[in-house]
């Protein structure tokens, strides 16, 4: 390639004409030793050349090629990828149906160097005009830090913010990609969601528990929750919370076929898009992460017992006119009835004496297992939420006659209400426990069976009967056949037991003949009204609430009413 | 081919069996490489100066069309009317190289370029062929003549037109010249211990220039002292460099050049190797070096000196440039503002290349030597 150009000269005819004689003369010109010089000199410059060019070339190998040839060509032009400017790394949350509970929206944190900043009172006035948050003399300050070269002066502008602070045309002002979680029904999750801190960590609920799944897969997560139903449900014990002047209210709705969680309330509650401190009570998750005596709510899981282990039968009477004397203490009932109930009758009429009376038949052991079977002794297991409680009950070398006594009638152990709900439906559901789940997931988890049908459909209608004839008669929702049973239960204060300050609740299920749904509708601390006759036993808050719950939220919910055709047309015939 | 048939002796068609064809047709290759590159790196630059997308390819076409004018017809000059052309040449940018000094608006830390009927105009990069060109005849009538001063007239020219570079300050142009100035003492037989001297000499002259001119300090100190932390431009040119890995991102496509200053000027060679790869900057590499070495071993051809002072300082020149844009791209040296040669965006920088590149070829030309003795 690299001819000298000399070779061919000889051949060229144009050429020949004039130099063949003209050559020597200038050779005569200059010295031959100057010649061989140049000559000579001129295949060093060559050498060196060629030398510099080569190390030039091996550069550009060294520059263009650091980890060696990738050739991704072919893999990215069958699948191109496409790439999003702010990429959201927190995935969104999800109801059952699909609704939006939580998402993330692409936005910057806006920094600033002062040490290059030129006119720091010039940019403070500019940017205090975009700023809403910021007045002039905070971003003067923060601009005015000569000593540090990286302060924040904003989190989380939106991108309309950010073209309005690159318009100011400010130099030395930094963006850096960030994103914002919202929520977008404000207190409405609370508790489930949780919320994110400002670097977008999760630290409660399920923001902070799923956190690992949120931030690894860009796919939704799925909740069981409602929208609507939680809509619902909130809405009334804001209602209850206002007549009944409480403290606090809380509710599960589950399905007590498979454990979904389909609400999940507690209030007082506080709105996770405001990062502003709130009270310590606001930001508890009582339903899973409180316990309390559950109180005569309890006595369903005690007749099951009773019943299941075959000592009780639901014809046999129990003398409840007199109190019962167990070691040293003496149980008496509110409202005695002067005559022997049956096994229904003394949940009807939410007898402590009968209680008392079954379990004694039974005995401690039995008891025992049995409440640890239906996860009374541990907290919830494969529950999503890290806010989750240990319940608190004597041991088994403390647990005394009167302790088996007490807690025949729910007292003398303190459980959540996640407990009491998720043993519930496991009672009325035909006998088999389902672990509560807030997580849509493929595969269904664990199930044990705890009971037989046979207990479990005698316990459906002595429940029933306590929405038809005692405590729970305001429950009821024409069409829906609900049941349920009643709690009063006195708060320990100060190490005793305060009268006028209860925690009631109502345990439910409907429809009765083939339960779909369970329903607990706890009430923290309410007073007496003027409807309520100043009495504050649950039948006067706790049901009532529950049966408006029932009645808005079955429809909600698809579930078919099923009326008793009989008694509608005798209730027409009548008003006519 | 009537028209150049070698019964033909019309000037066209003798300057077509003369011309070294494998030279000028690298350098079309280089001129077509060129505007393709300033195609796909200035819209970018362009839109963050505020110009229409096609600013700068408009305008480098326009640059293109002078360029090969100026190509072809200086190729076609004798070897006379080549030297006539440089001493004119030579006198008229000098002219306006002083004319900058009062008239002249700058840019960077530079007043080098002067407004004449609207175009902005480098005298400097006009100064450095013609420079070797009157210098290679100086040399030569030293060679002929034995009484004849060429040398320390030589001297004398090199020191003005140095003097007049460093009060632009153009400190990488300065450089250019003096390394081909030295490489024509050189061929012309300076002794060995004045090879070596000189050498001392500028590098002595480049410590004092490090501590004489801020702007050169600067870049020095960015490039010496620097722990690992490049100055921008030189970071994303990295970048680009990275990004284009062997294959290149294809024309058009590249993403760190939209971010790189001077993309289409100093730092094109980058430009080139993010949407080419590897394989378009060898190309790039290995087409300077077979011109220069082709001008090189070409300028022996007729034992006439003034041939091979001139090819062998222009073929220098056009190498050194090359050499110094592309090893500051690449961050083996501190930038200079220098172009790469036919492919970096500019008018004046495209026309002195062009006017190199004519007078090598015509200085080239097999009956070069012969015309100029028919005379």
């Amino acid at each position: 390639m690299l001819e000298l150009g000399l070779s061919k000269r000889k051949n060229n005819p144009y050429v020949l004409k004039s130099a063949q004689n003209v050559y020597p003369v200038f050779e005569e010109q200059y010295t031959s030793e100057s010649v061989q010089i140049c000559q000579k000199r001129i295949i060093f410059a060559v050498i060196g050349f060629c030398l510099i060019y080569l190390i030039i070339a091996l550069k550009v190998f060294s520059v263009c090629l650091p980890h060696g040839v990738n050739i991704d060509l072919p893999t990215e032009y069958t699948d191109q990828k496409v790439s999003f400017k702010a990429p959201i790394l927190r995935a969104d949350i999800l109801d059952r149906n699909g609704s939006v509970l939580a998402t993330s929206l692409p936005t910057v944190d806006l920094y600033a160097n002062p040490k290059k900043i030129k006119d720091p009172k010039d940019a403070a006035e500019k940017l205090s005009e975009v700023l809403d948050n910021l007045t002039f003399d905070q971003i003067f300050a923060k601009l005015s830090k000569k000593r540090s070269n990286y302060v924040l002066l904003s989190h989380d502008l939106s991108p309309s913010k950010q073209a309005k602070v690159n318009e100011l045309g400010i130099p030395t002002l930094e963006f850096q990609k960030s994103e914002k979680r919202v929520y977008l029904h404000d207190n409405l999750f609370s508790h489930v969601l949780g919320f994110t801190n400002i670097d977008n960590i999760g630290q409660a609920g399920l923001e902070k528990s799923m956190h690992e799944r949120l931030t690894q897969s860009s796919k939704p997560l799925e909740l069981t929750v409602d929208l609507g139903v939680q809509d619902t449900i909130r809405e009334e014990l804001l209602d209850a919370i206002n007549t009944f002047s409480a403290v606090g209210a809380a509710a599960i709705l589950m399905d007590v076929n498979t454990g979904e969680i389909l609400s999940l309330v507690s209030l007082p509650d506080f709105n996770p898009n405001i990062k502003i401190p709130v009270g310590e009570k606001a930001l508890f998750n009582f339903p899973t992460l409180g316990t309390y005596e559950p109180g005569s709510v309890f006595k369903t899981f005690n007749t099951a017992l009773c019943l299941e282990s075959g000592k009780v039968k639901s014809t046999d009477k129990f003398q409840t006119s007199k109190p019962v004397k167990v070691k040293n203490r003496i149980f008496s009932d509110f409202h005695s009835e002067n005559r022997p109930l049956t096994v229904g009758e003394v949940l009807t009429y939410s007898s402590n004496v009968g209680s008392i009376e079954m379990v004694e038949r039974v005995g401690k052991e039995k008891q025992r297992q049995f409440l640890e079977n239906l996860g009374f002794f541990e907290a919830i297991k494969d529950f999503e939420l890290s806010e989750k409680a240990f319940p608190s009950f004597q041991s088994e070398k403390n647990w005394s006659d009167v302790t088996m006594a007490t807690v025949s009638f729910g007292h003398g152990i303190s459980v959540t209400p996640l407990h009491v709900i998720t043993a519930f439906a496991a009672v009325v559901n035909g006998g088999i426990y389902h672990s509560p789940t807030l997580v849509k997931t493929r595969f269904k988890k664990t199930a044990r069976r705890v009971l037989s049908e046979h207990t479990s459909q005698q316990l459906r209608s002595m429940l029933r009967d306590v929405v038809l004839y005692g405590t729970a008669k305001k429950a009821e929702v024409s069409g829906y056949e609900v049941a349920g049973k009643t709690g009063t239960a006195e708060k320990v204060v100060d190490g005793k037991y305060a009268k006028k300050r209860v925690t009631n609740s109502f345990i439910s299920t409907f429809p009765a003949s083939n339960p779909k749904y369970a329903l607990l509708v706890v009430i923290d601390e309410p007073k007496g009204t003027k409807e309520t006759y100043s009495f504050i036993t649950s039948g006067w808050n706790a049901v009532p609430v529950a049966g408006k719950i029932i009645a808005k939220v079955a429809p909600q919910l698809g579930l078919k009413a099923n009326f008793d055709l009989q008694t509608q047309r005798a209730n027409i015939s009548a008003i006519e | 081919m009537t028209l150049f048939s070698r019964i033909n002796t019309s000037k066209l068609s003798n300057w077509w069996w003369t011309v070294d064809k494998l030279t000028l047709s690298l350098v079309l290759l280089i001129i077509f490489i060129g505007a393709f590159l300033v195609f796909s790196a200035s819209p970018a630059v362009a839109r963050t100066n505020n110009f229409a997308d096609y600013h700068f390819i408009k305008k480098q076409i326009v640059f293109i069309v002078g360029a090969l004018i100026i190509l072809f017809s200086t190729s076609m000059m004798r070897l006379t009317n080549i030297r006539r052309l440089s001493i004119i040449c030579y006198i008229v940018f000098f002219g306006l190289m002083f004319l900058t000094l009062f008239f002249g608006y700058s840019t960077k830390g530079a007043s080098r370029w002067i407004r004449i009927c609207g175009f902005t105009l480098q005298p400097s990069e006009f100064i450095k062929p013609t420079f070797v060109v009157v210098s290679a005849w100086l040399l030569d009538g030293s060679k002929k003549f034995e009484d004849f001063p060429g040398g320390l007239l030589s001297a004398a020219l090199f020191l003005l037109t140095v003097t007049m570079l460093l009060l632009q300050p153009d400190i990488g142009m300065t450089i250019v010249i003096t390394a081909v100035w030295g490489f024509q003492l050189f061929l012309a037989g300076l002794p060995m211990i004045l090879v070596v001297g000189f050498g001392v000499i500028a590098l002595l002259g480049g410590i004092g220039a490090y501590f004489t001119f801020d702007h050169f300090h600067d870049r020095v100190h960015q490039f010496l002292f620097s722990k690992g932390e490049l100055s921008y431009q030189v970071q994303k040119s990295m970048e680009a460099f990275e990004n284009g890995n062997l294959l290149g991102r294809g024309p058009g496509e590249g993403t760190v050049k939209l971010h790189l200053p001077d993309a289409h000027t100093d730092f094109i060679f980058a430009v080139a190797g993010e949407e080419f790869g590897v394989w378009l900057c060898l190309l790039l590499i290995i087409l300077f070096a077979v011109i220069v070495v082709r001008a090189l071993f070409l300028s022996l051809k007729d034992k006439n000196l003034f041939i091979v002072y001139a090819v062998a300082g222009l073929a220098a020149l056009f190498g050194l440039q090359g050499i110094i844009n592309m090893a500051s791209t690449l961050h083996i040296i501190p930038t200079k503002g220098m172009t790469l040669p036919f492919i970096s965006y500019g008018g004046s920088s495209i026309f002195s290349s062009a006017l190199s590149m004519g007078m090598l070829l015509a200085l080239t030309r097999r009956n070069s030597t012969a015309e100029d003795k028919d005379v």
